[in-house]
């Protein structure tokens, strides 16, 4: 073999294996690239402990040959090694082994480990048939060239392959958590990744129960894609549902929002909705930190841009939010979207906005519900998807009606639990629910008593028929109550643990005054 | 047009006057809000209706809060009334004179109508009355009594509560209220000499944030007089 035809075989196999992407690829290229020239076998092994995240093919072997030799091992298969196996003492020792004669078939036998930043993690072999010449120096060098071009493709794959990993599940964090039931709402949700390739985003939706039937809608975009915007995401994505546990006003919420991404860093940039839909009300409150304007489809056909105050991106710091309120009416959609879904359209961002609120079918998808919206939007703007995630929300809205709804202002006397108890008996009475009578009374009657020994102005209690019945009873005592198990001899402390035994839901949230204690029971139990 | 303004009946009891005076700007403030806020007063209307049922035309009624003049003091004029507008808030009674400037109006409090003889048919109080401390109800109650023509007819609004004279947050201001439970104002009509002919209880949504729904109770009462 010349030098000429050497360097030329070792650029054509160096360029070979180097143009593989995934670690079977490059196995195979490596042994194509080897094979008949310099063995019979080409083998290329993977230690199974860099694959510690429990994803597949811990090794990785491929066997290109003619002859006997020709497919001794299927590419992907798991061989655990055996003690005497020359590839174990080339990784253990990080130098390549070369045996003339194999004690096992009298072949020879080359074991070149896989070595990169010093770190041994897979090992090459070959073998020629038996009659032919062993290895030679220039082979042991020309292998150990090409084991560390393989190794550095090997490597490559590897990073690339736990950044998919770690994308996709990312990816599969973002679907919204909804409440599993919504009084006054239907809400659909999607969410598109984006197009593959694409990195993880920093798109979010979710809807939030909150006291009193009311619903948080809820769209945020952090700025950016892959990994830190993804955690940025969640960053946010878990600190509005805690302060919307907080019941804070929407301006309110978005300035602690706000306040959170300054200590968080200053790379933090997000635009975000938050809107909260009152069906007793039926209004919408909407606060916004820069995000775009939601739509609202009205079912005689008006498709309006909602006039949310813009506000600046969270993350700028020291700016105000307002609160901005409108009336809706039973059977309007209101649709949340993120950039993605209208970055394809012509024209700037208004002339992007005005095809959205035009788009043919809004109106009579929205008559069909809001996953038909989202379907139609995504299928009309965003067809196959862009570069970018899309996040898209539709929720149609519906009231609960007056008459199913009692509420009173109370004086925090004792002589209160007994009046209200005739209160609750003369509703659900009226409201055909008699069976619910006695446990609703026992339930407020324990709720009541809590609140009118702490309350120092009137306590509210509303009643609220839907699919179930719902008991509420604020006071302006900020202590939250607390489950606990009473002792035997304990006159306190049953309350709550009656409520939580007999209710089918309970919880206790903080109001912007006080709090709301309330428990949920099942209709025609 | 004339604003007869009432001379207060407590002259002397300044923190009364001051307290009505920031119930008054509240009223002032909130304007028309309150009818945008409260759009469908379907309870107060059917009220009026079985009120014009009992008073013929050109009978004489006082509209004790009259706020803005919508719906009610619009509809005893249709009905032939012949209607006062008393209210104590200068800015209600502006929007009022725009809305219905066939009445004659009057500034002040319900409280402040001097004694004379009975004179008129009817009297309205929708949502007005609430606005009282319980210690001054009776004498509201009392005093629109005495007004009345024998067998006239009072017609009354409140709001289901157990509460008296409570600061709460109403419309972006602040107002205090007073409410009772529905039969402990039955009971308290029939002991200020009403026989309560009709009544209705209704649930109703403000469409607002900013006020909570109610229990709106709705009575037309027959001026009765102990023999």
């Amino acid at each position: 073999m010349d030098l000429r035809d050497h360097l030329s075989f070792l650029n054509e196999a160096t360029a070979e294996i180097g143009a593989g992407s995934d670690m079977s690829a490059i196995a195979a290229r490596f042994a194509a690239a080897l094979v008949p020239r310099l063995a019979d076998y080409a083998g290329l092994y993977i230690l199974e402990a860099l694959f510690a995240d429990g994803a597949p093919a811990p090794v990785v072997s491929t066997a290109a040959a003619s002859g006997p030799m020709r497919c001794l091992l299927p590419a992907g298969f798991v061989e655990p090694m055996d003690a005497a196996d020359p590839c174990r003492e080339a990784m253990a020792s990080g130098e390549p082994v070369c045996i003339a004669k194999s004690a096992r078939d009298g072949a020879p036998y080359l074991a070149v480990p896989l070595v990169l930043r010093g770190q041994v993690f897979g090992c090459v072999a070959l073998t020629r048939s038996p009659g032919r010449a062993p290895f030679d120096e220039v082979d042991v060098l020309t292998v150990a060239q090409l084991a560390a071009q393989a190794a550095l493709g090997v490597d490559n794959a590897r990073l690339y392959r736990g950044q998919e990993v770690g994308a996709a599940e990312v990816k599969r964090a973002v679907p919204p958590i909804t409440p599993p039931t919504l009084t006054g709402i239907q809400v659909a949700t999607r969410y598109l990744p984006g197009g593959p390739g694409a990195q993880a985003g920093g798109d979010w939706i979710d809807a939030i129960s909150l006291p009193g039937s009311r619903i948080a809608l809820v769209i945020g975009d952090v700025l950016g894609h892959g990994v830190c915007a993804t955690t940025a995401m969640a960053q946010l994505r878990a600190a509005v549902q805690t302060l919307a546990a907080l019941d804070l006003p929407p301006d309110q919420l978005l300035r602690q929002l706000d306040n959170l991404a300054q200590r968080l860093g200053d790379s933090y940039l997000a635009t975000c909705l938050y809107a909260v839909y009152d069906p007793v009300a039926r209004v919408c409150l909407f606060a916004n930190a820069g995000h775009l304007p939601p739509i609202l489809v009205r079912p005689d056909g008006r498709v309006e841009r909602v006039a949310v105050p813009t506000g600046a991106p969270i993350g700028v710091g020291g700016v105000a939010f307002d609160t901005a309120e409108i009336s809706v009416r039973d059977g309007d959609t209101l649709v949340f979207y993120t950039d993605g879904l209208i970055r394809e359209l012509p024209g700037d961002v208004e002339e992007r906005i005005c095809a959205l609120t035009g788009a043919p079918d809004l109106v009579r998808s929205a008559a069909l519900g809001p996953d038909t919206v989202c379907d139609m939007l995504l299928s009309a703007l965003s067809p196959g998807g862009g570069p970018d995630d899309v996040a898209l929300l539709a929720a149609r809205l519906s009231s609960i009606p007056a008459e199913n709804i009692a509420y009173w202002l109370l004086a925090p006397l004792p002589e209160t639990v007994a009046r209200a108890r005739r209160l609750i008996r003369e509703s659900l009475e009226g409201w055909g629910l008699e069976d619910l009578v006695d446990i609703a009374e026992l339930l407020a009657t324990e709720l009541i008593t809590n609140a009118i020994r702490y309350a120092s102005r009137p306590i509210e209690l509303r009643l609220l028929r839907t699919r179930t019945l719902v008991c509420e009873i604020r006071d302006d005592d900020l202590y939250l109550p607390i489950l606990r198990q009473a002792a035997d001899l304990d006159e306190d402390g049953r309350g709550l643990f009656l409520v939580s035994r007999l209710a089918k839901r309970w919880g206790v949230s903080r109001t912007t005054h006080g709090k709301v204690v309330w428990f949920e029971l099942a209709l025609n139990q | 047009m004339e604003v007869e303004r009432l001379a207060p009946a407590e002259r002397d009891d300044l923190a009364w006057i001051e307290r009505e005076a920031i119930q008054a700007r509240a009223y002032d403030a909130m304007g028309a809000r309150y009818d945008e806020a409260f759009p469908h007063k379907e309870g107060q209307l059917t009220c009026v209706e079985r009120l014009l049922e009992q008073v013929g035309p050109g009978a004489r009624v006082l509209d004790v809060g009259s706020g803005t003049g919508l719906p009610t003091a619009r509809q005893l004029l249709a009905g032939g009334c012949s209607v006062t507008c008393l209210d104590i808030s200068p800015g209600m009674l502006e929007l009022a004179q725009r809305n219905v400037p066939e009445a004659a109006f009057q500034l002040g409090s319900v409280l402040d109508i001097p004694d004379g003889p009975p004179a008129y048919e009817a009297v309205v109080a929708f949502f007005s009355l609430l606005n009282l401390p319980r210690a001054r109800m009776r004498t509201a109650l009392r005093r629109i009594h005495s007004i009345l023509t024998p067998d006239g007819w009072f017609g009354l609004a409140m709001v289901e509560a157990d509460v008296d004279d409570v600061s709460i947050p109403f419309l972006g201001t602040r107002l205090r209220v007073t409410g009772y439970l529905r039969d402990d104002l039955r009971e308290l009509l029939r002991e200020c000499g009403f026989y309560i002919g009709w009544e209705q209880l209704l649930s109703y949504a403000p469409e607002t944030s900013a006020a909570q729904p109610e229990i709106q109770m709705f009575f037309l009462c027959r001026r009765v007089d102990e023999s």
